[in-house]
């Protein structure tokens, strides 16, 4: 079986062979279309490789953690990335790397590559996968060129592909990946065109930016468009880009000539008559000669197929440039008006307001929640991907055996969750010592100890989450006596580890880049920090709309209201948003324990994702509403649907946690490798499967969470 | 009987399967597990992982005799007279050190996918004593191989 066949070579019937974009370059070349030299490094060599580094049963491990249809794209995310990990840590069989490295030596003679995907299902008739799979382009040297072909086989596997396998129900174990290597061709403008506009149908629409369309293809660059009318001599309508056509106020440019826009437009035509149906084609002037890239049938949109969340999940992947304005806006602009916002509705005291005022009030808060919960999906949560865009160039770079050991360097010890630990601690610490006592602290009130008056008003005042139970003193007190030594230290060893690793990521930039790798780094702890804060940001909003939710049910309960603004009030605690402030969440589904029949199925072991190292047995505490986390003892494991902001200050204490939403850079995996708590994440059902009081074991390194024994 | 002959079948069946079924003695029942193997080339010894959270490492704890299931069988009518059932009878001891180092690569050169498995802190890693294999074919012949 062959490992690698020039474009000239491939036969039309070898396309299980070379896969779908291999396949349409070959037929277009010997059409005489101009295709850039070049070959194809077969789906046997991608399977060759697998099997010699035993990685067949590896990714199905990976795959086989949980159904697909069960998997957040957070979680398809950390899937391709230790599939990614796993490939590029491989090493080739060395006949394979001989016949490769020798073609690509003769084909390149020292000059730049381009290194393209074309895997079996890419660019059929009923599923394009535009973007899905990864290319790299201007690859210089044997080792990077190698090391794409890498990159380019793990991206089967890539969270996009997942996303696309989970959506139109293909087996995420199926498929294969050829590569295509071929001479790269520096063209001076390079571009798309589609023989049929994929929006509104009718016309030939063209695309085009100066240089390699590298930065058009991953949206960086905003490029020139044509419409062409179909036929020959079609009338031509351009938009310039919005940036230029502001900067120079013409309405026409340069960048492609009328000449050379119906060159590209027969070029879609003479493509879309070749495959028999409408062509996406990327394309590359050089001088005077014009290039096919590929060619590929358009589907209707990018994202066709996808559901408006995938769509969403994959819009979240932002470029470093997008990810430094995001940050300056968050940390400039956002997170001040947030605290702004809070001051002022802190500052605006419920229990002074008439009915109809309060009435209005609510209404108010509840839109500012509404507001910043938007910002929160829409800045907030995109911001995320900052640590994750770290994850992959420092997997890239350092090739770690574990693929999230960036974590580790991302860990501040500084989230506000921490820093409100730390208070807490504290007090704990005055209240072992009886300064204050628990009586006094229960009382609320001036304790008579200066500091911990002082650290209770900064708790409740900085901290709005906290609060919602804890502002009742007496829970206060409860809650510092059940941790007299107060709540873990950070973990520790953390920092001279994260040194280490910082060292040995920095290493690997040449030394006039690692200035942009710091930049990198700073942006991703940011970003994890962030992960974490703007819950608590959040929450501060949430209470104080709570508050005034509160008031309004204290006087509606009493028979306080009366007339027009009884009947105001009554419809706004009935509305969504307010009245999902006081109750619990809906049960989901109680699958994993029930009758069947005369049988009582239920769970022994689960399993999820390793989200925090460690080993640790002890009691279940299942938290299915938010107020049940105060019941949580010291030592016991947290299980739960997620981790909500109301809940993160009791996490601290809690000896394991299982979570049912699934990522590394959840919440909970956050708040539990800054303390070092063992946590699985991604156990689908986790708060019905488990009770509290069985008896767990959770292995972080693996996943797992053993059921070792119910109480009678 | 032909002890060679026995130990060759015996060799060509644990060789050519990767998964057997380990069964441990459980409180009340016996409790059985598929487990990823791999075997010594004199065949005195077979080697296995698993979490020490789970019910077959607690078992085992309690009471190291285990027997280990292996056979070919194809799911097929033919497999009554083709297929070789072999059982391994033994004792479990958990492997710690320079034996733990030197087996556990023998077990991922059979299983390259248990690598990461095997080396998370969380999971154990058995050698079996085998005492004596029992080998069944053709429906109702019956070899015993005991072990010196």
């Amino acid at each position: 079986m062959w490992l690698f066949r020039r474009l000239e070579d491939i036969k039309d019937t070898d396309r299980d062979r070379v896969g779908g974009k291999a396949a349409a370059l070959a037929l277009l070349a010997k059409k005489g279309g101009r295709v850039p030299p070049g070959g194809c490094i077969t789906v046997q060599a991608f399977r060759d490789f697998l099997s010699f580094n035993g990685l067949v049963g590896k990714i199905a491990i990976e795959l086989g953690r949980k159904e697909l249809k069960d998997m957040r794209w957070e979680e398809m995310w950390d899937a391709s990335q230790r599939i990614r990990n796993l490939v590029n840590g491989g090493t080739f069989p060395p006949d394979m790397l001989r016949e490769i490295t020798s073609f690509a030596n003769t084909l390149l003679g020292g000059k730049s590559a381009a290194v393209r995907s074309s895997s079996l299902s890419e660019d059929s008739a009923s599923a394009s996968y535009a973007g899905v799979h990864e290319s790299c382009v201007d690859v210089k040297g044997e080792k990077a060129v190698m090391e794409s072909v890498l990159h380019v086989w793990a991206s089967l596997w890539s969270d996009a592909a997942l996303l696309y396998k989970k959506e139109l129900g293909f087996d995420p174990a199926s498929g294969g990946m050829a590569v295509i290597l071929q001479k790269l061709v520096r063209g001076e403008v390079s571009g798309v065109v589609f023989s049929l506009d994929p929006v509104r149908g009718g016309g030939i629409v063209i695309e085009a930016v100066p240089g390699l369309n590298k930065r058009l293809v991953d949206g960086r660059t905003e490029p020139h468009r044509w419409s062409v009318e179909r036929g020959s001599g079609g009338r031509i309508s351009y938009s310039p880009p919005s940036s230029s056509a502001k900067r120079s106020g013409k309405k026409t440019a340069g960048l492609l000539k009328a000449e050379r826009v119906r060159e590209v437009a027969r070029l879609a035509l003479s493509a879309e008559k070749l495959f028999r149906s409408p062509q996406d084609v990327e394309w590359t002037f050089r001088k005077k000669d014009l290039f096919t890239l590929q060619s590929r049938p358009i589907t209707t949109t990018p994202d066709a197929g996808l559901s408006k969340r995938s769509v969403f999940d994959l819009s979240l992947k932002r470029s470093f440039e997008n990810l430094l304005e995001l940050r300056r806006r968050i940390e400039g602009e956002l997170l001040p008006a947030m605290a702004e916002e809070t001051r002022r509705m802190r500052d605006e005291d419920p229990d002074e307001m008439s009915d109809a005022e309060l009435a209005r009030e609510i209404e108010r808060r509840t839109a500012v929640l509404a507001r910043w919960n938007r910002t929160y999906w829409d800045e907030f949560i995109p911001y995320g991907h900052g640590a994750r865009l770290f994850g992959r160039v420092y997997n890239d770079l350092v090739k770690p055996r574990d693929p999230h050991e960036f974590v580790e360097l991302l860990r501040t010890g500084r989230t506000l969750s921490m820093q409100r630990d730390a208070i807490l601690a504290e007090m704990s610490a005055m209240v072992s010592r009886g300064k204050p006592s628990l009586m006094a602290v229960r009382k609320g009130g001036p304790t008579g100890a200066a500091r911990f008056d002082a650290l209770r008003k900064r708790l409740f005042s900085q901290f709005g989450m906290i609060s919602g139970d804890l502002e009742d003193h007496r829970k206060l007190a409860a809650f510092l006596a059940k941790m007299p030594f107060g709540p873990r230290k950070g973990k520790p060893g953390g920092r001279a580890a994260a040194a280490g690793l910082e060292k040995r990521f920095l290493s690997r930039f040449p030394k006039k880049d690692r200035r942009r790798g710091l930049e990198l780094l700073d942006l991703a702890r940011s970003s994890y920090t962030m992960r974490d804060d703007d819950n608590v940001y959040l929450a501060g909003i949430e209470r104080e709309l709570k508050k005034a939710a509160d008031e309004a049910r204290r006087r509606k309960d009493e028979g306080l209201v009366r007339g027009g603004s009884k009947r105001t009030l009554s419809a706004l605690l009935r509305q969504k948003l307010v009245s999902g402030l006081h109750k619990p969440p809906a049960r989901g589904k109680t699958g994993l324990a029930r009758e069947r029949g005369a049988a009582e199925v239920r769970a022994k072991q689960l399993r999820g994702q390793p989200a925090s190292k460690g080993i640790v047995r002890g009691k279940a505490r299942v938290v299915v509403d938010p107020g049940q986390i105060k019941d949580l003892e010291r030592g016991e494991i947290l299980v739960c649907d997620s981790i909500g902001p109301e809940m993160t200050y009791a996490v601290s204490v809690a000896g394991g946690i299982v979570e049912r939403r699934g990522g590394m850079l959840i919440h909970g995996a956050i708040v539990a490798r800054e303390y070092g708590i063992p946590c699985v994440t991604g156990v689908p059902d986790a708060a019905y499967a488990i009770r509290t009081g069985d008896d767990l074991t959770v292995d972080g390194y693996l996943g797992v969470v053993t059921i070792r024994k119910r109480p009678m | 009987m032909n002890s060679g002959a026995s130990l060759s079948r015996i060799k060509t069946v644990l060789k050519g399967q990767g998964l057997g079924i380990l069964a441990t003695r459980g409180e009340v029942y016996p409790y059985q597990n598929i487990v990823s193997y791999s075997v010594s080339g004199d065949l005195k010894t077979m080697t296995f992982a698993t979490s020490r959270a789970s019910m077959k490492y607690a078992n085992i704890l309690r009471c190291p005799h285990v027997a280990i299931f292996v056979d070919n069988r194809k799911n097929t009518e033919q497999d009554l007279i083709d297929a070789v059932g072999i059982t391994a009878l033994g004792d479990a001891k958990e492997l710690s050190g320079a034996e733990e180092r030197r087996w556990k690569r023998t077990l991922t050169a059979r299983h390259p996918y248990l690598e990461e498995f095997v080396s998370t802190p969380g999971v154990a890693l058995f050698a079996v004593r085998v005492k004596v294999y029992y080998a069944v074919s053709r429906f109702q012949d019956v070899e015993e191989l005991v072990m010196r």
